[in-house]
């Protein structure tokens, strides 16, 4: 090993969240001074004001920093990850780009299902894990007892873990001088051929699409002829530099360093996560190990809430698109709301931050359907058909059977909510696998579920049944025949294509019931009855009325005041907006999104 | 050339304020009320003086509770309407408070022809949740004594109020129809911030729902027809053609001139309100000094304003009417709305008006025709 290896360091953190990742990651900043005071907003590495809002990473944002110890200097990667079971696939990736990982737990909160599956995930790259026990300055915090957990769930040595508080920015050098202590240096050749892991990808709207990467072997200088090696493609490096933790040119990146490649890559899609780049000539023979291609899970229809903002939408989702190459965007039409496009998502939180964005960045108004799956429809003249919209969905005639998206669910939980957890997974078509008792306190418990089971409200109800205390991961895990059909829901006597659903045979009495219920309260009284019926090929299954308005009317002009009476007028017109026409009927924008959302079960 | 023009009288002060109200006004005191009249009768005479041509056919003063006002700042105040300028009273309205109604019969002296009476309910539990300080005895005692008086006699009842049904609704209209030839029947609109608002979003008083509302509306309508009274707007019902000429003006679009803190006047199309402050005016900002907030119509917001105002008249209007003044071919600018609204509007015999079962969806109707 060179010896300027020896002075780096590259980790990242892993927490569940709120257990304070962000708030550690700023104060090792801070210590380190690799952002003046002047630049520190807190939570630094959360670059999206949504990351930000919502105390969550999605991007990971690596930072290059300098920490002196025993008089020399260390160079220190902090990769950040994000934390949620959309992402595990990057997360999996920035993890292998580092030797170690600091593992932060909550001294109030103790471990949960996040938590074990990124430590899980680091274990597996062989990661050197640090245990640090955070919000010791909490009242309720037990550090004694969160270390023993440390020890008993995951099987680390906690005995020297830092007690600290990234908060009161109490024992942070304790933190970095056991990165130097603990972590191990990158090992790797420089002088062998080039192998580069992409752990991110991201679009700058000058240089293009540019790799973040990790350099395992080999170094790499502007000028010279890369290639990434799932496809082949090659471009010529025009720049590469370090995380300052802006960009900033270096002239080469080599064996153990952390840094970015810019090679005028015109789409993201040229730089996937997990890719291993090499030379041109005289590369690598065998990529790194572990790059799979990113499949969508969850799909739904995204349209503009005002039509004639289809072109806006477009371009908004072709923007997003450029920074995020797991969002998969195809247009489609619907009968109900007009042009928009069917996109995939990594999962549900994937699919709530992909809107926020629309409405956030691009001021725009949207119109969501509920998010279903990719179905395989094996039809009776042997072609199989993949069905993302469920209103695209063939005749029941022409169908020999459907297949559905399968996943493995690994749930964490205390004993006493064993009963209640298992009960739901039965309702939710789950197919029993294992239970384990970690320890006394803790149970994992493993169950094949249709992905459609999950998607909606599962994670809600898991909550709900467990008074907060079971958490929940899961991974896909292929495809198995179900006994589906399509329910259709007719407004005032027409089918309303974007509220079709796909359910189980069995659930469709059930859930048709309750979709014309929810949409009974939903859709606002008006001038006429509107009977809300919900039918499985043609035969109704249940209706519901939403009865004609009656009064609708604002008081007198006292005092010869009309403007005012026209303002409330407008206000309330404003607060229509949001309200589609559906043949006679207006329909608020909600119902298409919240139609599954049955709160009561 | 003259023009008729209204004439509102705005007078803020109350003994006490009730719950339900948002309306401008202020605990009475002797010297601000003073001030105040003084202020008036200057706004009054650089308003008319700005508009010489005015003859003013309609007065009503209005509150508040103008029924508080001393005899002597009335008498000074209408003294002062006569001296500066042109009137050809056809209707002259004076609103009465029941608890402050001990100067009834005097108002007659100053020209008054008319009295509204704020009756409100007669089930006295309602009338103290909404906080009116008079009995329900009080009000029909009032009631009485005008209806000895005045050839006009009017009544202001709510509906929708806290724990009301459909009986006391009948009740209140069965016992106040013998004294008034003039019935406003109108349902509360409460806003936030009214003491009233408060408890019913705090959860402490609860509402009737729209329902409950609609069905006293239609109970009290019935009862109204069936004794000879007739409705000529939403809430305004009248026996033998005795509408409220004042505000007949307001959904006719003819001229007003509104003097006070918070009034509104509508002269030569452009619509002015004064600021609902009582410094602010006191200090001068008002019409009278061309200090009232204008708001310049466009043609869209004046025909916006003619459709959503005429829809509350039983009547409607006129189709030809809206053609001419607007130079539009109502039928054609219109179609999808009208086709939209088939259910509830009325267009027949070149005339527009909502459907007799559907006076209360006049606000769902008139929407429709906002400018985008």
């Amino acid at each position: 090993m060179e010896d300027r290896q020896k002075f780096i360091r590259n980790f990242c953190i892993v927490a569940h969240i709120d257990h304070g990742k962000s708030t550690l990651a700023d104060r090792i900043i801070e210590k380190t001074g690799a952002v003046s005071e002047r630049e520190m907003k807190s939570q630094i590495l959360d670059d999206m004001d949504i990351e930000r809002e919502r105390g969550i990473t999605i991007k990971l944002t690596p930072v290059r920093m300098f920490y002196k110890y025993e008089g020399k200097e260390y160079t220190f990667n902090l990769i950040d990850t994000p934390g949620h079971v959309d992402f595990t696939y990057e997360v999996s990736r920035s993890l292998a780009a580092c030797e170690g990982a600091l593992l932060v737990v909550d001294a109030t909160q103790g471990i949960e299902a996040q938590t074990l599956t990124n430590v899980y995930l680091a274990l597996d790259n062989n990661l050197e894990i640090l245990p640090v026990i955070n919000k010791i300055d909490l009242p309720s915090a037990d550090p004694e007892a969160t270390r023993k957990e440390i020890e008993d769930v995951i099987g680390l040595d906690a005995s020297e873990a830092p007690l600290i508080s990234a908060k009161e920015g109490l024992n942070i050098e304790e933190v970095l001088n056991q990165i130097i202590e603990k972590i191990p240096p990158p090992s790797g050749n420089p002088n062998a051929p080039l192998k580069a892991l992409i752990f991110d990808s991201v679009y700058d709207n000058y240089k293009g699409a540019i790799c973040n990467i990790r350099i395992v072997d080999g170094s790499v200088s502007a000028g010279q002829r890369i290639k990434m090696m799932s496809t082949g493609k090659e471009f010529e490096v025009t720049e590469v530099g370090v995380f300052a933790p802006n960009m900033k040119p270096v002239d080469s990146l080599s064996a153990g360093e952390v840094g970015y490649i810019a090679a005028s890559i015109k789409n993201v899609k040229d730089t996937a996560v997990g890719d291993t780049i090499t030379h041109a000539v005289g590369g690598a023979i065998e990529p790194l190990q572990g790059y799979k291609k990113v499949q969508p899970m969850v799909f739904a229809g995204i349209y503009p809430a005002d039509g004639s903002r289809y072109n806006e939408l477009r371009d908004a989702l072709d923007k997003l698109n450029l920074n995020d190459a797991a969002l998969v965007v195809e247009p489609e039409s619907s009968g109900a709301l007009g042009f928009g496009f069917r996109c995939g998502f990594l999962g549900l939180l994937h699919m709530e931050i992909i809107e926020e964005r629309l409405e956030r960045e691009f001021d725009l108004d949207l119109v969501t359907t509920a998010p279903s799956v990719s179905y395989k429809v094996y039809k009776t003249n042997g072609e199989m058909v993949v069905v993302e919209n469920p209103s695209k969905l063939p005749s029941p005639a022409l169908i020999e059977k459907i297949e559905e998206p399968m996943v493995k669910a690994f749930i964490y939980t205390p004993p006493e909510y064993v009963g209640a957890v298992m009960e739901l997974c039965q309702q939710k078509r789950g197919i029993y696998e294992n239970l384990t008792y970690l320890e006394s306190t803790r149970v994992k418990i493993e169950y094949i579920i249709p992905l459609a089971e999950i998607i909606y409200d599962f994670f809600d109800a898991l909550k709900s049944r467990s008074r907060g205390y079971a958490s929940l991961d899961y991974e896909p895990c292929g495809y198995a025949e179900g006994d589906l059909v399509k329910l259709d829901i007719l407004l005032n006597g027409d089918v309303c294509d974007a509220l079709s659903v796909i359910v189980h045979r069995d659930h469709a009495y059930a859930t048709g019931r309750r979709m014309a219920e929810k949409l009974k309260d939903i859709i606002p009284r008006q001038q006429f009855e509107i009977p809300v019926q919900a039918a499985i090929g043609g035969k109704v299954i249940a209706r519901e009325t939403v009865k004609a308005v009656r009064k609708d009317v604002l008081a007198k002009c006292y005092g010869g005041d009309i403007t005012r009476k026209k303002k409330l007028l407008e206000k309330q017109k404003e607060g229509k907006k949001r309200m589609r026409q559906i043949g006679s009927v207006e329909v608020p924008s909600e119902a298409f999104m919240s139609i599954l959302k049955l709160d009561d079960n | 050339m003259t023009t008729n023009r209204g004439l509102y009288i705005h007078i803020p002060f109350c003994s006490i304020k009730c719950a339900y109200c948002d309306f401008y006004s202020v605990a009475i005191d002797t010297d601000l009320v003073e001030r105040y009249a003084k202020e008036q009768k200057k706004e009054l005479s650089l308003v008319l003086s700005r508009y010489p041509q005015t003859v003013i056919d309609t007065i009503y003063i209005g509150g508040g509770t103008p029924s508080v006002l001393p005899i002597s700042i009335l008498e000074g105040i209408v003294g002062h309407i006569h001296k500066c300028a042109s009137v050809n009273i056809r209707e002259f309205t004076i609103e009465i408070n029941p608890c402050s109604s001990d100067n009834l019969a005097y108002y007659k002296s100053l020209g008054v022809n008319r009295v509204s009476i704020g009756v409100q309910t007669l089930n006295p539990q309602i009338l103290k949740i909404i906080g009116r300080s008079h009995t329900p005895g009080q009000a029909l005692d009032a009631l009485e004594r005008a209806a000895g008086i005045y050839p006009n006699v009017s009544a202001d009842l709510m509906l929708g109020l806290p724990g009301q049904n459909v009986e006391d609704v009948g009740c209140a209209l069965n016992k106040v129809m013998p004294f008034v030839n003039h019935i406003s029947q109108y349902m509360l609109k409460l806003s936030d911030d009214t003491p009233m608002g408060r408890a019913v979003n705090g959860g402490s008083i609860a509402l009737p729902d729209d329902d409950a509302s609609a069905d006293m509306y239609d109970a009290g309508y019935s009862i109204m027809r069936q004794n000879g009274y007739a409705r000529y707007e939403i809430s305004n019902f009248c026996k033998d053609k005795n509408y409220s000429l004042h505000n007949l003006k307001y959904w006719n679009r003819e001229d007003y001139i509104g003097i006070g803190a918070s009034a509104h006047s509508f002269i030569e199309g452009v619509r002015y309100e004064n600021p609902s402050d009582l410094t602010s005016y006191l200090g001068g900002n008002h019409l009278g000094n061309g200090k009232a907030n204008s708001i310049i119509l466009s043609k869209g917001d004046a025909l916006f304003e003619y459709i959503m105002l005429k829809l509350r008249l039983e009547d409607g209007f006129s189709i030809d009417e809206i053609n001419g003044l607007f130079g539009i071919d109502f039928l054609a600018r219109y179609d999808m709305e009208i086709k939209s609204l088939c259910g509830i509007l009325e267009v027949s015999g070149g005339r527009v008006k909502m459907k007799k079962d559907k006076m209360l969806l006049e606000s769902y109707a008139a929407r429709r025709f906002l400018p985008d």
